[in-house]
């Protein structure tokens, strides 16, 4: 029941986040709604027994990714930032049916997951911890770990030759 | 501490059956390494590596066509024909990619430091469009695809100083991150409709009625949605003229038949795997009948059918405007799309021989075109059709090599396009899909206009006479492609019956 | 915890209370000592800064409030500082300008649950207790970024923007120093660590292998950087950004990031004592009666280390901190890990 209440309290104070990331009018408000999503969807992650993902949700995500999207943010605009970001162009409703057909997608996905009972048991003792995380990255997983290395690596190659000014040696 | 979870925990062993792949990557971080150590004015270091790699992964893919399908590396992968074909064909556009890179002013030009990375990228280049071909899980599917965009990104900016040059970059970079977020919010629906993420355990799950059909349809359209991004199929081809014509010529090169054909061999083995059941009605049904069984809600390929007929139209009506011969090329790239589409809705094996076929001579003769742009683009500085006035006589070998490659673009005998287009066709034909192959042929028409401006431009537009010199690596790779383009189109049994054993080895449709 | 709920329940009488209304009650009392354990290190700490700026630099410091050597001063300050004006700029984005003193608070609040104090007196003895107190610490960031960005006003934007990037960059060899501890201790629960470093001295992180010590002096420097003292000053360099991104801020506003600060100080000592330093851990015989008081005596010291570093040294340009921090840090952090793997392969059995 307490459990209950909390999950549905994550998920819809997460649903709000997102739709505030989306309507609000300045990208600051934007960035720190989203945090504020990625706080609840690490609360959720913790009440579905993954507490691995929970941590390395708000870590990562709102302690890393979205510090250096304000950062950025702040950077380029200057210390006044209150434009309104939002335009109405004519895309927005056609724009509007992708995230619409994508709830429709999951609401049918889980509602036929509840028709079915096919809801999973409780998680087993240790599930989601740290070590099982690791087992399954550096056992079945291993030939996606290793790619995603590679990938950031591009990643950091992209940044480095994108970014760095003409003529500078360092 | 822990219980062992892992049923298919990879093995070294396993990696005997990738080595082209691993080759490919070792080869990305040397060349890598060497370009800190790159002296002068081209990293001759770098290239010679690159190449190397490339060649030597080359001949292992050559030297090891696997013979069935073999799931390695904790079932993230299939080795099979599919995939080994998609070995060869890559590492080969690969080299080529980096032959003609070495001589163009766009890559090599001064205004760079760290050259030699352009080389390790494209190494890299190739090792994700392989593994993107042997995907066989979702997490597979994602990161390969991922990994080939970024690539892309980086490529398709290199010119730093060039503004078209970054905003080709940015423009793929948006484009690319909305589809690639759709696509993975479609996987991420087919996950938990099913539980699982390897390719053949979802169809099993489909199989067993797991699955809501509405959900299903969404999570399949979501999909396609970023894997027509990579190919470029027609709504998702927004950025493919401003990125081809923005980024340096040779990446528009490898753009045009590295990722597309990479988008192909991971559509075929997605789609193929997951929503179509082996053994179909054939010996039942007649002729017409696929050979496969659709799974799932929709009749997909009639969904993709549309999507072909969208696509071919399109980029051929665009391509008709067209001034740039660069755009001009990328819109005849989408039309391309539409027209391999159509085998890939047919369902049968005939319908992925001629898909392969036609991957491979497309490969070639684009590869063709846009190095002749390359070549000239040194000399003349631009791309423009009015660019080439007076060819024939400045040039004259240099002119025709680029007409054969015009006309097996269109599709006319006898060139490598027109065997290509023929296997197409019958195979349309064959399962009495007509109207999609009248559309298809009108089509081939309309294309022949717009090739031919070129053509006109080079031989009866009067222009300069000084006899025009090319690189000499260039007009050597010419002749490399633009023989095997004339070739194929006398003699092609042998490249038919190596199509033909990658498909018969392929690990969906029953193998 | 649970001695906190089990002293509740026996105040109350057994059964008396629902176990739910225990935990509520337990975890509402451990969040109040925490706050008042900030609070008063925040108090401690100001003076003994004082004291010791005073003593390094040849003069008395505070010496008049309170009778023994201005004892009573960070009071007086405290008393002080509540009675100001609470000013928000006019030109400020007030919603975000309130906040963030929170975040800012909350961030390093939240982190003290999983301190080990002594044995059984944890918040929250979580399994990953170690990757909780870094993750909740990296609210701090969003907090500063939004102070300096809501004050509107440029000095606080740029203490903020090298806020967020010195600590940003610092957390990687500040995570990377304790990966071989995990190695070591097998686990991420912080209690599991501490008790990994029980019997004798040289049973401590810090000293079983030459690798783990050098990855205790990074820990111990990156630390100082996440708090942003001298020599990592940047983001709130009186001589350049007047206090950096907390400059528009008064009153009680202050207070709190002057709280958070301190308290920010004594945790990353804490952290160090509970990952290097063996916790409460002592060769001393005959202290055992007293484990959280043995752990409080080597987190002070580590202050007093970090308030003597922060008087004795000059300051870094932003070029030198950020090399520092990709070029020797890290890469120094990665070969300890690398090390302390063939160590831990070379000379340690496994059960």
């Amino acid at each position: 029941m307490f459990e209950s209440v909390c999950f549905y309290l994550c998920g819809g104070l997460m649903l709000l986040g997102g739709i505030m990331t989306v309507a609000s009018r300045s990208a600051v408000a934007s960035a720190v709604w989203l945090i504020f999503a990625f706080l609840n969807a690490a609360g959720v992650y913790a009440l579905l027994s993954a507490p691995f993902l929970a941590i390395l949700q708000v870590l990562v995500y709102a302690g890393a990714i979205m510090v250096l999207f304000l950062f950025v943010i702040m950077m380029l605009h200057g210390p006044v930032m209150n434009e309104d970001l939002r335009s109405r162009s004519r895309w927005f409703w056609p724009a509007l049916a992708l995230p619409l057909a994508a709830i429709a997608g999951s609401a049918v996905t889980l509602l036929g997951r509840a028709r079915g009972g096919a809801f999973p048991a409780p998680a087993p003792h240790g599930f989601g911890r740290a070590e099982q995380v690791a087992a399954l990255l550096l056992d079945r997983y291993l030939l996606a770990f290793e790619l995603i290395s590679i990938v950031l690596l591009v990643a950091i190659i992209g940044a480095l030759s994108l970014g760095l000014r003409e003529g500078r040696r360092t | 501490m822990f219980e062992t979870l892992a049923l298919n925990a990879p093995s070294w062993s396993d990696l005997r059956h990738f080595v082209p792949e691993t080759v490919l990557v070792v080869t990305f971080l040397l060349a890598l390494m060497a370009d800190l150590f790159a002296r002068g004015r081209r990293p001759a270091g770098p290239f010679a590596l690159a190449l190397g790699g490339c060649l030597v992964a080359l001949a292992a893919a050559v030297s090891s066509l696997p013979a069935g399908p073999r799931s390695i590396l904790g079932d993230l992968v299939v080795v099979d024909g599919l995939a080994g074909f998609f070995r060869v064909l890559f590492p080969l556009i690969g080299a080529i990619t980096i032959l003609f890179s070495w001589a163009s002013g766009e890559i090599m030009g001064p205004r760079r430091e760290h050259k030699g990375e352009f080389y390790a990228l494209v190494a890299l280049m190739a090792f994700g469009m392989c593994v993107m071909a042997s995907a066989a899980d979702l997490i597979m599917l994602y990161l390969s695809v991922e990994l080939v965009s970024l690539t892309s990104y980086v490529m398709a900016g290199y010119m730093r100083t060039s503004l078209r040059s970054t905003e080709a970059s940015l423009k793929y970079v948006i484009f690319g991150s909305v589809s690639s977020g759709v696509m993975l919010y479609g996987l991420s629906l087919l996950f938990g409709l099913t539980g699982e993420t390897t390719f053949v355990e979802i169809r099993a799950a489909l199989l067993a009625g797991r699955a809501d059909n509405f959900a299903l349809l969404v999570a399949m359209v979501f999909v396609l949605a970023g894997l027509g991004y990579k190919i470029a199929a027609v709504p998702f081809h927004f950025w493919c003229p401003d990125v081809y014509e923005g980024a340096p010529t040779p990446v528009t090169a490898l753009f045009s038949v590295g990722p597309k054909a990479a988008g192909f061999a991971l559509m075929i083995r997605f789609f193929y795997t997951t929503l179509l059941s082996p053994g179909g009605g054939q010996a039942a049904a007649g002729a017409a009948a696929p050979d496969g069984v659709i799974v799932g809600p929709a009749d997909w390929p009639l969904l993709i059918a549309i999507l072909s007929v969208v696509t071919m139209t399109y980029g051929n009506l665009v391509a008709l405007r067209q001034t740039n011969v660069k755009r001009l090329l990328a819109y005849s790239s989408i039309a391309h799309v539409g027209y391999l589409l159509m085998g890939f809705l047919m369902l049968t094996a005939a319908g992925l021989e001629a898909i392969l076929f036609y991957l491979l001579v497309y490969a070639i003769m684009n590869l063709g075109a846009f190095l002749f742009v390359i070549a000239l683009n040194n000399r003349l500085g631009g791309e423009e059709i009015s660019d080439y006035a007076g060819l024939s006589t400045r040039a004259p070998w240099v002119a025709l090599m680029m007409m054969v490659f015009l006309l097996s673009l269109t599709g006319l005998p006898p060139t490598a396009g027109f065997i290509g287009k023929m296997y197409l066709f019958a195979e349309v034909i064959n399962r009495h899909w007509f109207w999609l192959a009248v559309v298809g042929a009108l089509n081939s028409v309309v294309s022949l206009f717009y090739y031919m401006k070129i053509a006109k431009a080079m031989y009866f537009t009067p222009g300069e006479r000084a006899p025009l010199r090319l690189e000499p690596l260039h007009t050597a790779v010419l002749i490399l492609l633009a023989a095997p383009t004339l070739a194929l189109g006398v003699y092609w049994t042998p490249f038919k019956n190596f199509v033909d054993r990658a498909v018969a080895g392929f690990a969906g449709l029953g193998g | 915890m649970e001695q906190v709920t089990a002293l509740f329940a026996r105040i109350a009488g057994a059964g008396t209370l629902s176990p739910q209304l225990l935990l509520w009650l337990g975890a509402l009392t451990m969040a109040l000592i925490m706050a008042l354990v900030m609070a008063a290190c925040a108090i401690v700490f100001t003076w003994a800064e004082r004291k010791v700026a005073g003593f390094i630099q040849s003069r008395y410091g505070p010496m008049r409030v309170g009778r023994w050597h201005g004892i009573a001063q960070p009071i007086a300050d405290m008393l002080k500082i509540l009675q100001k004006e609470d000013i928000i700029p006019a030109d400020a984005d007030r919603k975000f300008f309130i906040l963030a003193p929170f975040v800012l608070f909350i961030g390093s609040l939240m982190a003290w649950a999983a301190i080990p104090f002594a044995p059984g007196f944890v918040a929250a003895d979580l399994d990953m207790g170690l990757l909780y107190i870094f993750a909740a610490s990296s609210l701090v960031t969003i907090g500063i970024l939004m102070s300096g960005w809501a004050s509107n006003n440029k000095w606080s934007l740029y203490g903020a923007a090298r806020g967020a990037a010195q600590i940003v960059s610092y957390e990687i060899p500040l995570a990377l120093a304790v990966v071989p501890v995990v190695l070591y201790a097998g686990s991420l629960n912080m209690t599991d660590i501490v008790v990994a470093q029980q019997g004798g001295i040289w049973k401590w992180f810090a000293l079983r292998n030459p690798f783990l010590f050098v990855s205790f002096l990074i820990y111990f420097l990156a630390s100082i950087a996440e708090v942003n003292r001298t020599p990592f000053d940047l983001p709130e360099t009186e001589s350049e950004l007047v206090a950096g991104y907390h400059t528009e801020y008064s009153g009680m506003r202050f207070a709190f990031f002057f709280l958070a600060e301190y308290a920010n100080l004594f945790l990353v000592s804490c952290i160090a004592t509970a990952v290097f330093l063996g916790g409460w851990g002592h060769p001393v015989p005959g202290l055992n009666f007293a484990p959280a008081l043995v752990f409080l005596a080597k987190a002070v010291l580590l202050v007093l280390a970090q308030i003597w570093i922060r008087w004795t040294l000059p300051r870094l340009r932003v070029d030198q901190l950020m090399h520092v921090c990709w070029k020797v840090m890290i890469p120094l952090a990665l070969v300890c890990l690398a090390g302390s793997g063939v160590w831990m392969l070379a000379f340690v059995r496994f059960a």
